[in-house]
């Protein structure tokens, strides 16, 4: 099979490399615009976190002497999603916990890209923020030279206190938070890029995000603003959510509706203000139900 | 199964911008005759013809030169007229294969130029039966790729509504169909005429990608006026426009029922140079002894020929200026389904010789492609025109699982290439998924005979 080439004899130049790139350049504008609210942690934490998951990736391999496809630059997407997740004043070696449990436990040990049944980046968040929650929990204001933590816009909605920011800095990202979930408009330049380029899924992401956004809304006393714009929403919604093949219309909504109601029913009923990671995390493990109930493509000749 | 929307079919991919067959789109056929030809007892690879002359023996253009020996096979004709000079033996797969090599007369007769080459022909002298007759006679072969005899096609247990001539050509690269539509328009739509009748369909369609529209264009211009029962339809370009069933499905909105032929859906399907050879045939009793072939991709000067069977290919190679990239992977027929001959070849290095079933020679820049994990993009089952799932069928089939690729309907590939060509993550899908329909088609046989 080495010799003769196989056919076809024309392939597509896309490729995993290329796509993963394209999210790495769609996650650029969003981290420069952290770096100016947050400082330059946020640069810090984004670079220790890529190179920590690229590490974690190779050295597996290498020691299992599997293929090495750190090359595709999956693991870096991962390391910039985990860094995004953190607060800028979360210590490093928080961050390179979530990393090496995200690409070790999460991605590797289910078969490496395309086989692990969760998005790594966000189990990763979720593993430190169950072992180290005063580290995790605490999230720098913006423009702060301290490291005082600031309520989320979300938590203050959710305890009734005033929320102290407009919509237009919830939109550009003035408020505290993740350091790379706050900037809604950067990141939506990011994802029309990538929609841009065909690369991604659309329609649930635009589900998702109207779903929740809508709903929470309406559950939390009518602060629209803060139910789209407050927490990760767009983050997870834009980039994490939009993994998992569903050929159908119905199946993306399916699932999107899915990650949406768990979403929805964490933001409202749980101790946590926001539920996206949650949300999207079992939607990942319900995935293969929807996909059983999704109504499979026409086959030809078949009946 | 009816499909509400004509002219598409689930899936395909357009792997080209135009730029491929621009580079010999143009170019006018040229005509060549070689001094020596090697034509193969096995047209296809299946096929095979029993050889009716010795060495030393002359051969006059157009007498039979092997009748057919299995099913696959058609009658075949000298393509010269010449002197058989020696009886080569070549591997075929597992059988060994004779090969007639004839030298050409220095002087060969000249073709007649009768009024079927310019002007509607009158069809009514010939039955139905009559006609399919003369394609078993002229060894009217598909000349599209696979080969498969097309008396045999025009004789199906069914009745027949639709005669569709497949002139989408939609493999990349390839331009000789285009060419010979454009250069020989009546001797071409004499034979979709004569193919009609043979079928006894009620309409007759020439279907070509839009990319022809100016074959479109000129083929109504000539049929204007005339009252012939087919007409040419003009579908979107879009791999695999020309396949078989997605071409049924494109014109007629009708599905084959699986493990079905085109007849179950009251079609018959005929490649443009079949229905060439078809008139020359009927209004000449030329048999199918020449064919167009197109030589591109990285050769200095890519050309079209029509040229006798088993011209070398590598004078037309030379003719068209050589190879002109050392990096190369050399391609018999189109890039998608067309099997890779060798890399980093010469012109003269390549032994094979045409056949009723070359559409095409293509040099490409050789690649080396590394296999990389799945990363579940979907891409595949949108692009694959049977509405499967190229990447589950893939999988099943590496975990040894038949079971799940037999549920996974793994028996409808068509092997068209489009899950391969989709994937980023460059895996041979293909290979893998026709390899799973062979086994499970294995195993359904298997289970038959129990």
């Amino acid at each position: 099979m080495a010799e003769l080439h196989i056919n076809p004899n024309l392939r597509t130049p896309k490729t995993t490399q290329k796509i993963m790139l394209d999210v790495c350049i769609a996650l650029l504008p969003a981290l420069i615009y952290s770096i100016v609210i947050f400082g330059v942690n946020s640069l810090l934490l984004t670079a220790v976190s890529v190179v920590t998951c690229m590490a974690a990736e190779g050295i597996w391999q290498l020691i299992r002497k599997e293929q090495l496809t750190v090359g595709d630059l999956s693991a870096a997407v991962t390391g910039i999603l985990i860094a995004f997740n953190m607060s800028s004043t979360t210590p490093v070696w928080v961050v390179m916990i979530a990393d090496v449990f995200a690409i070790i436990v999460v991605k590797q040990v289910f078969g490496g890209i395309g086989s692990n049944v969760v998005n790594p980046a966000l189990m990763g968040r979720l593993f430190t923020m169950l072992v180290y929650p005063t580290q995790m929990m605490s999230y720098a204001a913006p423009g702060a030279v301290d490291t005082v933590a600031s309520p989320t816009v979300l938590s203050a909605v959710k305890s009734g206190s005033e929320v102290a920011y407009s919509v237009w800095d919830m939109i550009i990202g003035n408020i505290p938070g993740a350091l790379g979930e706050t900037s809604v408009l950067f990141l939506l330049i990011g994802f029309l890029y990538l929609a841009y380029k065909k690369e991604v899924n659309v329609l649930a992401a635009v589900v998702y995000i109207a779903v929740v956004g809508a709903v929470s809304g309406i559950l939390n006393g009518g602060n629209f603003a803060a139910s789209f714009f407050g927490g990760g929403l767009f983050l997870g919604g834009l980039f994490m959510l939009t993994d998992y093949v569903f050929v159908s219309k119905k199946g993306k909504v399916l699932y999107a509706l899915v990650a949406a109601v768990i979403t929805i029913l964490v933001r409202q009923y749980s101790p946590y203000p926001e539920g996206v990671c949650f949300g999207i995390l079992i939607a990942n493990c319900l995935a293969y139900f929807v996909d059983k109930i999704d109504k499979k493509p026409h086959v030809y000749g078949i009946q | 199964m009816k499909n509400q929307d004509y002219t598409v079919f689930h899936g395909g991919v357009h792997p080209t911008d135009g730029s491929d067959k621009a580079l010999s789109k143009d170019k006018p056929i040229v005509e060549y005759t070689p001094k020596v030809v090697e034509i193969s007892m096995a047209q296809t690879g299946p096929s095979l013809c029993e050889l009716l002359v010795k060495e030393g023996d002359h051969v006059d253009r157009g007498q039979l030169i092997g009748s057919p020996a299995n099913f696959f096979a058609v009658k075949l004709h000298a393509s010269v007229s010449g002197t058989v000079k020696e009886i080569k033996k070549i591997q075929n797969g597992a059988k060994e294969v004779p090969v007639c090599v004839i030298e050409a007369d220095e002087e060969q007769p000249p073709v007649e130029d009768l009024p079927y080459r310019h002007q509607l022909a009158d069809l009514s002298p010939y039955t139905k039966e009559q006609l399919i007759s003369l394609m078993e006679e002229g060894g009217i072969t598909g000349m599209g790729g696979a080969g498969f005899p097309t008396h045999v096609k025009y004789k199906p247990n069914k009745p027949i509504e639709y005669v569709l001539i497949n002139a989408a050509e939609c493999e990349p690269y390839l331009t000789c169909d285009h060419r010979m539509m454009l250069e020989y328009s009546w001797e071409f739509l004499n034979g979709v005429n004569a193919m009609v009748k043979a079928g006894g369909a009620k309409k007759g369609y020439i279907c070509m990608e839009d990319n022809k529209q100016d074959v479109a264009d000129h083929l109504n211009s000539l049929l204007a006026g005339c009252d012939v029962p087919f007409e040419v339809k003009v579908l979107p370009t879009k791999y695999p426009q020309g396949g078989e069933r997605q071409l049924i499905l494109a014109v007629t909105g009708r599905e084959i029922p699986a493990g079905g032929l085109p007849a179950d859906a009251g079609c018959i399907v005929s490649n443009v140079q079949s229905a060439k050879a078809m008139g020359d045939m009927v209004f000449a009793g030329i048999p199918s002894i020449t064919r167009c072939i197109t030589v591109t991709g990285l050769v200095k000067d890519p050309k079209n020929f029509l040229v006798p069977l088993g011209t070398p290919i590598r004078e037309l190679v030379a003719l068209a200026g050589g190879i002109a990239e050392k990096n190369n992977k050399v391609i018999l027929g189109g890039p998608m389904t067309g099997p890779c001959i060798g890399s980093n070849m010469t012109g003269d290095d390549i032994t094979q010789c045409v056949t009723k079933v070359n559409g095409g020679l293509l040099v490409l820049e050789n690649d080396h492609i590394v296999e990389s994990p799945c990363i579940r993009c979907g891409g595949c089952a949108l692009a694959c025109p049977a509405g499967l799932s190229p990447f589950k069928i893939d999988h099943a089939y590496r975990a040894g699982n038949l079971a799940l690729c037999e549920a996974l309907h793994a028996t409808e590939c068509i092997a068209c290439g489009c899950c391969s060509y989709t994937w980023p993550a460059k895996r041979e899908l293909t290979y893998y998924n026709t390899k799973a329909r062979d086994a499970v088609k294995a195993m359904i046989r298997e289970r038959g005979k129990k």
